[in-house]
């Protein structure tokens, strides 16, 4: 289905596709994109970053995100009004190939004064919490779990859900950062992927943390 | 001192709460609002969220009045008396909301604003457009799900690792036309000017991961 969206998508763009005629050994395809499309997955060894700037004087916060591969450094420039404070949020994904390392720097107190500025900052290792889950559902067992960071829209690594017999199955998902809140998607035998809106998965704190879900009614509960 | 607020909120209104300490400020702004009987009153230019039990999110804006009452869950009951309340509340710990002539139990993501007696942004009621008062229900799409606690959990959480931060007492700052600064709204003009542009450039060594990468 994402596939045949995708083909769709690209007949839909600006673009063509051409044989010139005198060469019919070559066929150039010149693809545009009216937008930047949305990163979902990471490559392995490659790193995700967003920076936030947000404060009560601000109608909005600033959002700015850059990728790149592992060993070098992130360089981000925001624009806005000066005056303060403002609160800047980093966060620095990394993806191992297996995992998914995160990486955050927070500060409440910065002021911008007009013109040029420039601010280092330390990433520190987020801690980690596992969920662990049950899912009730109809039909086949499903084929994957996996999470989706809300604030960034990156889709973490699934995993296989493990069918315990009774139409359910379980899961764990390890090494998911504390303090961000995630949705949890479950891909079912047929391909299509369901989301357990209801039950945002968040933790505060390192540790375990259960999911109960039922794929027919997407009725769930986070304990 | 907010600790002392807090348990004085949660003795007078959620006095069967299993967990008064649940109650946490992850961000604020301003003026600590003071509690009396389960009222509590944000200030102008202030506003308070509270993570309560990760469970549940609520947050004040300025000038914004609610009373907390003891709720079915870990999560209160909410009654919006004047202002602006965003609340964040899981299927399994819902947030029961109420203003003059009005209730919503809320799952999911959902913004009252009730200014001058009357409320924009009601279940059911017709929606003034406005940026900030998206109305979002359990049984709304995906997508307006994500956008909305997108732009409400970004500003919060975004990077955070759960660090709790109270930021202190401070208007907005701007300078006026000879350059000196001021306090926005208190210049003898009465003219409020935007500030001047600042172009802030955030570098971020690479942190080398465990493992030696």
């Amino acid at each position: 289905m994402r596939r045949l969206a995708f083909a769709l998508a690209l007949f839909s763009l600006p673009g063509c596709l051409t044989t010139p005629a005198e060469d019919k050994t070559r066929v150039t395809l010149v693809v545009s994109f009216s937008a930047v499309p949305a990163i979902v997955r990471q490559s392995p060894d490659s790193w995700y970053a967003q920076v936030t700037l947000s404060g009560g004087d601000l109608e909005r916060p600033l959002v700015a995100t850059a990728r790149g591969l592992a060993g070098s450094d992130a360089d981000l420039t925001l624009e806005t009004t000066s005056g303060g404070p403002r609160r800047l949020t980093i966060t620095w994904f990394y993806y191992t190939g297996e995992t998914v390392e995160t990486w955050t720097h927070a500060r409440s107190d910065l002021f911008l004064v007009p013109g040029d500025q420039t601010v280092e900052a330390a990433l520190v290792r987020s801690p980690e919490f596992t969920l662990e889950g049950t899912l009730r559902f109809p039909g086949e067992v499903p084929t994957q779990v996996q999470l989706q960071d809300l604030s960034t829209g990156l889709t973490f690594p699934a995993v296989q859900a493990a069918e315990l017999g009774d139409s359910s199955c379980g899961f764990s998902l390890h090494q998911v950062p504390v303090g961000r809140f995630f949705l949890l998607q479950v891909r079912d035998a047929a391909g299509v992927l369901h989301s357990f809106d209801d039950c945002p998965v968040f933790s505060s704190r390192p540790g375990t943390r259960g999911f109960e879900g039922d794929l027919a009614d997407l009725s769930c509960a986070l304990e | 001192m907010f600790g002392f607020l807090l348990g004085l909120l949660l003795t007078t209104t959620a006095p069967d709460s299993k967990e008064p300490s649940g109650w946490r400020v992850v961000l604020s702004r301003g003026a600590t609002p003071a509690a009396r009987f389960g009222r509590v009153t944000t200030a102008p230019g202030g506003f308070v969220k509270w993570l309560i039990a990760d469970r549940c999110l609520i947050t004040l804006e300025a000038r914004t009045e609610v009373v907390f009452s003891t709720g079915t869950g870990v999560c209160p009951r909410v009654h919006l008396v004047e202002g602006t309340v965003r609340v964040v509340a899981p299927a399994t710990d819902p947030v029961d909301l109420t203003w003059s002539g009005g209730a919503h139990r809320v799952i999911g993501v959902f913004t009252l604003a009730f200014p001058g007696g009357r409320p924009v942004d009601a279940p059911g009621e017709p929606k003034e457009p406005a940026p900030d008062t998206t109305l979002s229900t359990g049984a709304s799409p995906v997508r307006q799900l994500q956008t909305r606690l997108g732009v409400l959990l970004r500003e919060t959480f975004s990077g955070s690792g759960d660090t709790v931060v109270q930021t202190g007492a401070a208007g907005s700052m701007c300078l006026d036309s000879g350059g000196s600064a001021g306090d926005v709204g208190n210049n003898q003009t009465g003219i409020t000017q935007m500030p001047p542009a600042a172009r802030l450039r955030v570098r971020i060594p690479y942190p080398r991961p465990e493992g030696g990468r």
